[in-house]
């Protein structure tokens, strides 16, 4: 039975291979004399005019991730939804358990000023 | 297919439900009045602080009251017996001692974020959680909880960059070991099909039974050593110890009591329940893993203390030390080696709060409203002539850890050497020991530099406040008198391990 596996491990070891080759021939065989104007920063032919990179702001990340918790949670309620009828009276109340810690969790980021995007 | 919750359901998941529940009261009462401008934005840490007292309190009260009956709840995913709610009770005591170390530490430290209390008050459900489980999935979901909450609790202080770079490693490395364990969860469940322990239990017997020659099934053993490589990840064995120097010398010192005091037990109570109860006949295979983790985590304990000068990470290494002495006690699979294991849990919890509670109480006042903590062995240097009597409590406390009669540390010693000796394994005793007198040298020279030794300048700190006053009175007393009437301490273990 295991040898049906063998397959995968000779695609793997054939992509490892191919993946190497692409990656190092083009580092081995190409010609690098770099000088200043070649390896500088590409701004449309001008020099640039400002550090391409500033500090990241946090706001974006809190946003992703509020994003995250509160989709997976809508996402958690389309299949009670739609087996509501399965579950009896349990399966009703479990949910306004699962909504209201989340609801809970919602009033805190409220509180902490994590939605106020100055 | 029928959801059951039944009322036996919520009577024996009261004290977690309890938690849940103050824990929501808080959370709200902390965040809806310390972000309001009316009254000032008022630092609640104290208030929650004294607040999770009484909630453990109560579910102290909760705990004691409830009647002793062992049964499995929420449809045999979690499980209660008498010595669950000992080991409950205990640890909501130790808890009780660990807030009065944190509330007269954390002013000191200029942390004044609330939600410590309320990540403290998850992790004591989270422990809960744990030490009932009964089902490999339930080992997942409450050790996840735990670690999600440490994760947070390592980077509490955010305006350090040296906190933030430990809670790092130490979030990655955590991350990467509970896919390791999930990884021996899902083999074991792909070769048997059975996650809970009772039938992992009786599936394993039948196969084992009347055979003469024992094939172990190698997806089983796989399993099994991938969970006991996430399990030493976590109580920081060697050789999966690498986390714990960096983590502990980098996280602020509130939080670092909290991870040497709070993992081990429940680590070692799940591995037991885990280990001795599903995994009981693959006893020969577990038994080999846990003697090379225990040889290798004396080995390098002992001799990467040595050559260290800063006192977190000497302390780190000598906890890898004492956690090579339990994973001894761990390998004999009877009654006798998981008391000794135990005992010996309690003694080092004891050591720890008193260590927490005395070096950790050393600040120095550098400049007006500026104070640092002793962070150099070096800088512990007469502390007899400036503080004497916390000098003489440190002296006891490692005479302890040494492991030098009459105190509390010899005789945790001691059994687990017996119980060792009672199963044969005489290398592994003459190892260990011979390893404690080497390790009792590093511990003997802190001493040495409290009262010995000579300096121009004298490092002058200030004096211990009075909640860890207490703190370390209740660990010294604890470990000085214990041998004169030992029986608390002795009882409730004793129940602990026999159900």
């Amino acid at each position: 039975m295991l040898i049906e596996y063998g397959i995968i491990l000779v695609f793997l070891f054939l992509t490892f291979l191919l993946s190497l080759i692409i990656f190092i021939f083009s580092y081995v065989f190409s010609i690098q004399k770099a000088d200043s104007e070649k390896i500088s920063a590409y701004e449309c032919g001008f020099n640039p005019f400002d550090d391409a990179r500033t500090t990241f702001d946090i706001r974006f990340y809190l946003v992703a991730i509020l994003f995250l918790i509160f989709d997976l949670e809508v996402s958690f309620l389309y299949p009670w939804s739609v087996c509501l009828g399965y579950l009896g009276k349990e399966g009703f109340f479990s949910i306004y358990v699962f909504l209201f810690i989340l609801t809970l969790g919602f009033f805190y980021e409220w509180f902490k000023g994590a939605l106020d995007w100055e | 297919m029928n959801i059951l919750i039944s009322m036996i359901d919520i009577y024996l998941f009261m004290p977690e439900l309890f938690i849940i529940f103050s824990f929501f009261i808080l959370l709200i009462y902390g965040v809806s009045i310390s972000t309001n401008k009316n009254y000032g934005y008022p630092v609640l840490l104290k208030s929650i602080g004294y607040l999770t007292i009484i909630v453990f309190l109560f579910t102290l009260f909760f705990l004691i009251k409830s009647s002793d009956f062992s049964s499995v709840y929420f449809s045999n995913f979690f499980f209660s017996n008498q010595s669950l709610k000992w080991i409950k009770i205990t640890l909501l005591i130790i808890s009780i001692f660990y807030i009065f170390l944190i509330i007269s530490n954390i002013y000191l430290e200029k942390l004044n974020i609330f939600e410590f209390f309320l990540l403290f008050l998850l992790t004591i459900l989270a422990i809960f959680l744990i030490i009932s489980t009964f089902d490999l999935i339930s080992i997942y979901i409450s050790l996840e909880i735990l670690n999600l909450t440490f994760y947070v609790l390592a980077t509490i202080k955010r305006t350090s960059e040296f906190s933030t770079e430990a809670g790092l490693k130490y979030f990655i490395l955590g991350v990467f070991s509970t896919g390791i364990l999930l990884f021996g969860i899902s083999l074991i469940y792909g070769y048997t099909g059975i996650t809970n322990f009772t039938d992992l239990n009786i599936f394993i017997q039948n196969l084992i039974e009347n055979k003469n020659v024992i094939e172990f099934p190698i997806q089983l053993l796989l399993g099994l050593v991938l969970i006991s490589v996430a399990f030493f990840f976590k109580l920081s064995a060697a050789p999966f110890h690498m986390w714990s120097p960096d983590v502990y010398e980098g996280t602020i010192t509130s939080v670092i009591a909290l991870f040497t005091i709070f993992t081990k037990v429940i680590i070692f109570y799940l591995f037991i329940n885990l280990f001795n109860f599903a995994f009981y006949d693959l006893f020969s295979i577990w038994q080999k893993l846990v003697i090379f983790c225990a040889f290798f985590s004396l080995f390098l304990g002992t001799f990467i203390a040595f050559i260290q000068t800063k006192f977190k990470r000497f302390l780190a290494y000598s906890s890898i030390n004492h956690m090579g002495f339990i994973i001894i006690a761990v390998s004999s699979a009877n009654c006798n080696g998981f008391y000794s294991l135990f005992f010996y849990i309690i003694i080092y919890i004891l050591i720890n709060l008193g260590i927490f509670s005395s070096f950790f109480s050393l600040r120095s006042v550098t400049s007006y409203k500026v104070n640092k903590q002793a962070r150099y062995i070096n800088e512990f240097i007469i502390l007899s002539k400036t503080q004497p009597m916390v000098a003489f409590s440190i002296l006891i406390i490692f005479f302890s850890i040494a492991g030098i009669p009459p105190l509390a540390g010899f005789f945790a010693k001691l059994i687990v050497f017996l119980t060792c000796l009672e199963n044969s394994s005489y290398s592994l005793v003459i190892f260990s020991i011979l390893i404690s007198c080497l390790a009792a040298f590093y511990y003997i020279r802190i001493i040495k530099i409290i009262y010995f030794d000579n300096f121009e300048v004298w490092p002058i700190y200030l004096p211990i406040d009075k909640l860890k006053a207490n703190v370390l009175s209740f660990s010294v007393l604890s470990l000085t008198l214990f041998c004169l009437n030992p029986n608390l301490i002795i009882n409730i273990i004793y129940i602990i391990v026999i159900m």
